[in-house]
C-alpha cells in the first residue's frame, strides 16, 4: 500500500473519531429540550436547597429530584457564564465541581437558578417552575471539623474526628479512636476557627487527656487537680491564652416514651486553664457550690466570660425523693474579666430561665460581637435530646432576642458554630430523622436576619438517607485543614510521661465536697 | 509376582478420588446438619450492602477485601444448605491447592493424606460460630500466591523480587496479616528447594523478611490509620476463641511444616521410616490398594471423628438454636432443648423463661427449670447489655417496652455494627413510635441487601399507612402495650419498670413477669402486693406457683384466708405443701437432710427454689 494511501486511511479515521466525539459532545441528551410542558410548580428536591442563601466557595449541592420520570436534565444558570446542564436517567442531579466553581466564583451576589426538566414518556418533557438560590458575597470558612459516632446510649465503640472541605467532598479523618486505645474523643476546640491551635479531649484508657495542639507542637495536658476533674466543653480567650473549661458530672437515664436518652449534671464548674503557667484557676462566682455552672464562652474581646447556671442539682429533688429533672433550667449569665490583672468583675444575669421559662445553654458570641446565638429548651442542659430544643440569637448592642427562622418545629436544632466572618453558621440539626444529627448552614445577613438552612452537600444526594451515623460539635476552620499528622498525636497521647500536669492556683482554696471556697478579695475586681 | 506391582495405579487413584468425593460429601453434610450455617448467620448476622459506600469502608483498612469478600459469601449462610456448600467449596479450593502445593514440591504420591489436614482444621475453626470467612480466603490467597511464586524460582533474581514485593503489596491490602505466611513458605522454598546461590539466597532471606515487616509499617506511617498491631496480625484468626484453642495455630503451621518435611533434607529419614514400615506398601486383596493408603484413610477418619467430637461447640450451637427458635416463636422447641440439654447458663434460663411464659406455663412450671439465677433469669445481667444486647431488646419488645428494645438494640448497633437483625428492630420500634422518617432511614439500608429487602417494602407500606399498621396483629399487639405516660427506666430493677407498665395497660407479660420476679426475689410482700392485678387478665384458676407463694405467705404472717376474690387455694397445693412439711419433719426440720426427700417430689415447687435455690445476692 502507499504511503499517501495510509495518510489517506489515518486522516479519515482521525476525522471520523473527531466527528464522533463532537456528535457524544454534542448530543441530543446535552440540548435543553425544544419543546416541553409548564408544570405551574417547583419540583420537589433532596435536599430541600430551593431559597437558600449559600456561600460562593461552597461544594455542589447535589440533589434528588422527587417527581416521577424517565429521563432528568437541569439547567443551571447565573448572571454571568455559561450555564452548567446536567443529563440523568435517574433521579440524581450530580452538579460537575469544576463548572460548579466556576459558576459561583463568577456571581457573588447573584441569584442561581435551577430549571429542571423531567421526561415522563419518551420526548415528551415537563418543565417545572424554576428553583431560585441566592449566592451570598461572603465565603463561608473552608473547613468543617466534626465527631462522627453512632448514635449514643451508655456504650460507645468506633468514633472520629474528621474534617470536611466546604468546597468540594473531600472528608478527612483526623483522628480515630481504633488507634487510641477506642476511648472516647471530642470538644474539639479551635483558637479563632483555626487549625494550628486547637485542643480536644479524649477520656478514657490509657490515652486519656486533654490535646493541645499549638502551631504544630501537641502536648496532653491533665486538667484535673485536687479541685476538679478534666475539663469538658471549652472555649479558647482570644488572647490564645486562657481556656475556659467546664468540669461536668454527668448523669444519664432514659425515658420510657419519646427520647429514649437524657443527660443531666449533677455537678458541674467552670475552671479557667492559663496555658503559659499550666496553671488552673477559677472563682466563687463560677463555682459556686450552690450552683451548676457550664458552657462557658468568651466574648470575642475576650472582657467577659459567658456561661450558664442553674441551682444545684440536689436543689431538684421532691419531698418523695424523686428528681424534679424537667424543672431544671438555666439562666444565661455574664461576667466581666480582665484579662492582664487575671480578675474577673460581677456577675450578672443576661437571660433569666424564669423570664424565659426554658433552660438557656451553648452560648456563644459572633466574632463580631454583635450577636449571641444560645439554645433554648424545656429544660436540661443537655438540648441535643430534646426535641423541642431551638436556636435563638440576641442582638447584644440591645439585648433583644428573637427566634430565628431557622429552626424546624419538631426536632432538636443544637450546637453552632460561627464562621470566622460572622456570615455563616453551621447547626447540629435532627430534623431529617428526628434522631442523628446533620450539619446545617445558615446564612446571616448584615442586618442580622437569618435566611433558610441547607444541609451539609454530599457528592451522593441520597446519603443521609441511609447514613446511621451522627454528627457531632460541627466547627467551622478557615483556610487549613489540620496538618498534625495522628502518628505524633497518638504518640504524645500515649507518652505519658511527658503529660502535662496541670498546677491549682493556690489561691483555690480546695473542698472537695463544695467547690472552691476562694477568699473575697483575690477575686473580686474592686469598683472604680 | 511383586505384591506393589499386583496394586494398578489406576485403582488406587481412583480409591484416592472416590474416597475425597465421599470425604466431601460427609464435610459437606456435617456442616449443613450439625454446625449448621443458618446458626452461624443466628450468631454473625453479616449485613451486606450493595452500594459503594459500603465498600468504601472496607477500604480503609488491610485486609479489608477478604472482609468484603466474606461478608458477601456469607449473607448467604441465611440458607444453611448454601452456607454449607460455600464453606465446602472453600475447604475444597484448600485440598486442591495443598495437594498441588505437595505436588509442586514432593515426589511422594502415596501421602495423599496430608491434603486432608488444612481442610480437616479449616472444618475445626468453622465449629465456632465466631469464625468468619476472611481467613479461608486470606489462606486460599496466600497458598495461590505461594504456588505461583514456585512457578517463577527458576527466574531471574532481580524479576523474582519485584514479583515478590508486587504480591506481598497485593496480599498484605487483600489479607493482612496473611502475607507472613506467605513470606516464611517463600523463605523456606528458597532455601530447602532452590539451587541459588549462596550471595542470591543471602538477598532473598533479607528480602523476603524484610518486606514483610516493611509493608505494615509503612502502610500505617502513610496509608491506613490503624495500629501497629492491628497493621501486623489483622485477619488471622488467633483472637478467636476455638476448641482445642491450638487450631488456629496448628492450621497455620501446617504449611511451613509440609514444606519442612517434604524438602531433600529429609528423604533420608523418609527413606529409613520406608524401610521400617515397607510392609505398608503391600498391596491389599479388598480393594486392591497398598496398605499404606488404607491406613491413611483409615486413620484421617478416626481423627475426623476425634475432631468433630472435641471441636463441636455443643453450648454455643443449643443457644444458638434456642435463639432461632425464639425469633420463630417456636417456644415448645425451646422447652425441649431445655428440658433434654440442659445447661448451666443464664441464656438458658433467659430463653426457658420466655418460652414458659408464651406457652402460658410461666406461673405453673418456672421451678420446674433452673432459676438459680434469680431474677437475673428473666431479663439477664447488664453485661449482657453490651454482649449480647439483642437479646434483652426481643424481651423488651415483647413487654411492649419499645423504647427500652429500642434502646438495646441501639447498644448492639454501636458494639456489633449494623446487622439485620439491629436495623429491623430499629425500623420497627421507629414505626412504632410513629417515627416515620427514623424507620425509613432503617428500612432503606435493609433495602439494599438481598435478603432483606423484601422485608423492607412490607414494612414500608406501614409508614405510610397507620391503619395497614393496625391490621398486622403483632405490631397492634405490641402498640396496644406501650406505655402512654413517660418513666424513667429503672436499669437494675426490671420490677420497678414492670409496675410502670402495667399503669393503664392490660399487660399480661409485664403482670406474669412482675410475679415471677417477686417470686424469684423471695419477697412474698412484693408478691401480695401484685397479685390482686391478675383480676385483669383471664385466668380461671390461681397458678401452682401462685397458690404456692401465698399458701407460704398465710403460713407465715397465719392469715387463714386470702384476700383475692373469685379465686381459692385449690386443695391439691394444700395436700402437697402438706406433704413438704412431713417431709421436713420427717427430717426434725434439718433442711439439709431432707434436700434430697424433697427435691424428688416437690423440686418443681416454690417452697423448695425458697429453701435451697434462691440466689444469695440480690436482684441488681
Amino acid at each position: 500500500m502507499s504511503m499517501r494511501r495510509h495518510h489517506k486511511i489515518f486522516g479519515m479515521g482521525t476525522i471520523f473519531i473527531i466527528a464522533l466525539v463532537a456528535c457524544v459532545s454534542f448530543s441530543r441528551k446535552d440540548r435543553l429540550p425544544e419543546k416541553y410542558k409548564e408544570i405551574g410548580h417547583t419540583p420537589r428536591m433532596h435536599p430541600d436547597y430551593s431559597d437558600t442563601v449559600i456561600p460562593p466557595n461552597i461544594a455542589p449541592l447535589n440533589f434528588m429530584v422527587l417527581e416521577p420520570g424517565l429521563r432528568y436534565l437541569v439547567s443551571i444558570h447565573s448572571t454571568h457564564g455559561k450555564p452548567i446542564t446536567v443529563f440523568s436517567k435517574n433521579t440524581q442531579i450530580r452538579i460537575p465541581l469544576s463548572q460548579w466553581k466556576k459558576m459561583l466564583s463568577g456571581n457573588p451576589g447573584q441569584p442561581i437558578v435551577f430549571d429542571v426538566y423531567v421526561e415522563h414518556d419518551k420526548n415528551e418533557w415537563s418543565r417545572f417552575n424554576p428553583i431560585s438560590i441566592q449566592i451570598a458575597n461572603e465565603k463561608i470558612d473552608s473547613f468543617l471539623s466534626y465527631r462522627l459516632i453512632e448514635p449514643q446510649y451508655k456504650y460507645y465503640n468506633k468514633m472520629g474526628l474528621y474534617q470536611r472541605d466546604l468546597e468540594d467532598f473531600s472528608e478527612k479523618c483526623f483522628l480515630n479512636n481504633q488507634v487510641t486505645a477506642g476511648n472516647c474523643m471530642n470538644c474539639h476546640t479551635f483558637y479563632q476557627n483555626q487549625t494550628d491551635k486547637m485542643i480536644f479531649h479524649m477520656r478514657g484508657g490509657p490515652a486519656s487527656g486533654t490535646m493541645l495542639i499549638q502551631n504544630g507542637k501537641v502536648q496532653k495536658i491533665n486538667t484535673s487537680t485536687d479541685f476538679n476533674k478534666a475539663g469538658a466543653y471549652a472555649s479558647w480567650h482570644p488572647n490564645g491564652q486562657l481556656i475556659a473549661f467546664s468540669v461536668n458530672k454527668l448523669q444519664q437515664f432514659f425515658h420510657a416514651k419519646g427520647e429514649s436518652r437524657d443527660v443531666l449534671d449533677r455537678a458541674s464548674d467552670l475552671i479557667i486553664y492559663q496555658i503559659g503557667t499550666n496553671t488552673v484557676t477559677t472563682c466563687p462566682m463560677i463555682s459556686d457550690p450552690e450552683r451548676l455552672e457550664t458552657f462557658p464562652s468568651w466574648a470575642p474581646d475576650g472582657k467577659a466570660l459567658y456561661f450558664c447556671s442553674a441551682p444545684k442539682f440536689e436543689s431538684f429533688y421532691k419531698e418523695d425523693g424523686d428528681l424534679s429533672y424537667k424543672q431544671i433550667k438555666y439562666d444565661l449569665m455574664r461576667i466581666p474579666y480582665d484579662a492582664q490583672t487575671e480578675r474577673f468583675g460581677k456577675l450578672e444575669t443576661v437571660l433569666s430561665s424564669s423570664q424565659t421559662h426554658k433552660s438557656i445553654t451553648m452560648p456563644r458570641v459572633s466574632p463580631d460581637g454583635k450577636y449571641l446565638l444560645f439554645c433554648m429548651a424545656s429544660y436540661s442542659n443537655f438540648p441535643i435530646y430534646i426535641a423541642d430544643c431551638d436556636l435563638y440569637v440576641m442582638d447584644i448592642q440591645t439585648g433583644k432576642v428573637s427566634k430565628p427562622g431557622i429552626n424546624s418545629d419538631h426536632a432538636s436544632d443544637t450546637y453552632h458554630s460561627w464562621s470566622s466572618n460572622s456570615r455563616w453558621v453551621v447547626f447540629s440539626s435532627k430534623r431529617d430523622n428526628g434522631f442523628c444529627a446533620r450539619p446545617y448552614i445558615a446564612y446571616i445577613d448584615k442586618d442580622g436576619e437569618f435566611h433558610k438552612p441547607f444541609i451539609l452537600p454530599q457528592k451522593d444526594p441520597s446519603f443521609y438517607d441511609t447514613y446511621l451515623i451522627t454528627y457531632n460539635v460541627p466547627e467551622l476552620t478557615t483556610t487549613e485543614p489540620v496538618h498534625t499528622k495522628w502518628q505524633k498525636l497518638t504518640r504524645v497521647a500515649f507518652d505519658n510521661k511527658k503529660t502535662v500536669n496541670a498546677k491549682l492556683d493556690p489561691r483555690v482554696k480546695v473542698d472537695r465536697t463544695t467547690g472552691a471556697t476562694p477568699e473575697e478579695d483575690n477575686w473580686v475586681q474592686k469598683p472604680k | 509376582m511383586n505384591s506393589q506391582q499386583s496394586v494398578k495405579q489406576p485403582t488406587q487413584n481412583l480409591f484416592k478420588g472416590m474416597f475425597t468425593f465421599f470425604f466431601f460429601i460427609l464435610f459437606y453434610l456435617y456442616v449443613w446438619l450439625r454446625i449448621d450455617p443458618g446458626l452461624v448467620n443466628q450468631s454473625q448476622d453479616t449485613l451486606f450492602l450493595s452500594d459503594s459506600a459500603f465498600f468504601n469502608q472496607f477500604m480503609q483498612y488491610p485486609g479489608g477485601l477478604a472482609d468484603y469478600a466474606s461478608a458477601f459469601l456469607s449473607q448467604f449462610f441465611i440458607y444453611p444448605w448454601l452456607g454449607a456448600l460455600i464453606i465446602t467449596w472453600l475447604a475444597g479450593c484448600l485440598y486442591f491447592l495443598t495437594s498441588r502445593m505437595i505436588s509442586l514440591v514432593s515426589d511422594s504420591a502415596n501421602i495423599f493424606f496430608i491434603s486432608f489436614i488444612p481442610v480437616l482444621l479449616i472444618l475445626v475453626l468453622h465449629s465456632s460460630y465466631e469464625h468468619t470467612l476472611s481467613a479461608d480466603l486470606g489462606l486460599l490467597l496466600v497458598l495461590g500466591f505461594f504456588i505461583l511464586s514456585i512457578q517463577i524460582s527458576s527466574q531471574k533474581a532481580v524479576f523474582r523480587f519485584i514479583i515478590y514485593t508486587l504480591v506481598a503489596g497485593l496480599l498484605y491490602f487483600l489479607t493482612a496479616g496473611h502475607l507472613f505466611l506467605f513470606a516464611l513458605m517463600c523463605v523456606l522454598h528458597e532455601f530447602l528447594y532452590t539451587k541459588h546461590p549462596l550471595k542470591e539466597r543471602i538477598w532473598s532471606l533479607l528480602f523476603y523478611f524484610l518486606i514483610p515487616v516493611a509493608i505494615p509499617y509503612l502502610s500505617v506511617q502513610l496509608l491506613f490509620m490503624i495500629t501497629l498491631k492491628f497493621s501486623y496480625s489483622y485477619a488471622l484468626p488467633f483472637n478467636n476463641l476455638y476448641k482445642p484453642s491450638v487450631a488456629p495455630y496448628l492450621l497455620y503451621a501446617v504449611f511451613p511444616l509440609i514444606l519442612i518435611f517434604a524438602s531433600a533434607h529429609w528423604k533420608a529419614a523418609s527413606q529409613r521410616l520406608q524401610k521400617v514400615f515397607g510392609f505398608l506398601n503391600k498391596g491389599t486383596r479388598f480393594l486392591k490398594i497398598t496398605l499404606s493408603v488404607l491406613v491413611q484413610a483409615v486413620a484421617l477418619l478416626l481423627i475426623v471423628l476425634v475432631l468433630v467430637f472435641i471441636s463441636f461447640d455443643k453450648n454455643t450451637n443449643t443457644l444458638l438454636r434456642m435463639d432461632q427458635f425464639s425469633q420463630g416463636g417456636r417456644w415448645e422447641d425451646i422447652l425441649t432443648i431445655a428440658r433434654h440439654s440442659p445447661m448451666d447458663d443464664i441464656r438458658m434460663a433467659y430463653f426457658t423463661n420466655r418460652a414458659l411464659y408464651h406457652t402460658g406455663q410461666l406461673s405453673s412450671r418456672m421451678f420446674s427449670f433452673p432459676q438459680k439465677w434469680g431474677t437475673w433469669g428473666l431479663s439477664l445481667t447488664e453485661e449482657y447489655n453490651f454482649k449480647q444486647p439483642m437479646f434483652k431488646s426481643d424481651l423488651f419488645f415483647e413487654l411492649g417496652y419499645v423504647n427500652e428494645a429500642q434502646h438495646m438494640a441501639h447498644e448492639g448497633l454501636s458494639q456489633k455494627g449494623a446487622k439485620p437483625r439491629i436495623l429491623q428492630r430499629l425500623a420497627i420500634t421507629n414505626l412504632l413510635k410513629g417515627e416515620k422518617s427514623a424507620a425509613m432511614m432503617y428500612l432503606s439500608k435493609l433495602s439494599k441487601t438481598l435478603f432483606y429487602k423484601n422485608w423492607s417494602k412490607n414494612i414500608k407500606q406501614y409508614v405510610d399507612n397507620d391503619s395497614l399498621l393496625r391490621k398486622n396483629p403483632q405490631l397492634e399487639h405490641i402498640h396496644s402495650l406501650m406505655t402512654d405516660f413517660d418513666f424513667v427506666a429503672v436499669p437494675k430493677r426490671l420490677d420497678m419498670d414492670l409496675k410502670n407498665l402495667l399503669l393503664g395497660k392490660k399487660n399480661k407479660m409485664a403482670f406474669e413477669y412482675l410475679m415471677a420476679y417477686s417470686l424469684l426475689e423471695g419477697k412474698l410482700d412484693s408478691f401480695i402486693e401484685n397479685i390482686i392485678r391478675i383480676r385483669d387478665f383471664n385466668y380461671h384458676f390461681l397458678p401452682s406457683h401462685y397458690e404456692e407463694a401465698l399458701l407460704i405467705y398465710m403460713v407465715i404472717t397465719g392469715k387463714r384466708k386470702i384476700d383475692l376474690p373469685g379465686y381459692v387455694l385449690s386443695l391439691a397445693t394444700v395436700n402437697r405443701y402438706k406433704e413438704f412439711e412431713k417431709i421436713l419433719s420427717d427430717h426434725k426440720g434439718n433442711k439439709n437432710a431432707a434436700q434430697k426427700d424433697l427435691q424428688k417430689n416437690h423440686g418443681d415447687t416454690f417452697w423448695y427454689y425458697l429453701m435451697y435455690n434462691k440466689p444469695k445476692t440480690e436482684a441488681g
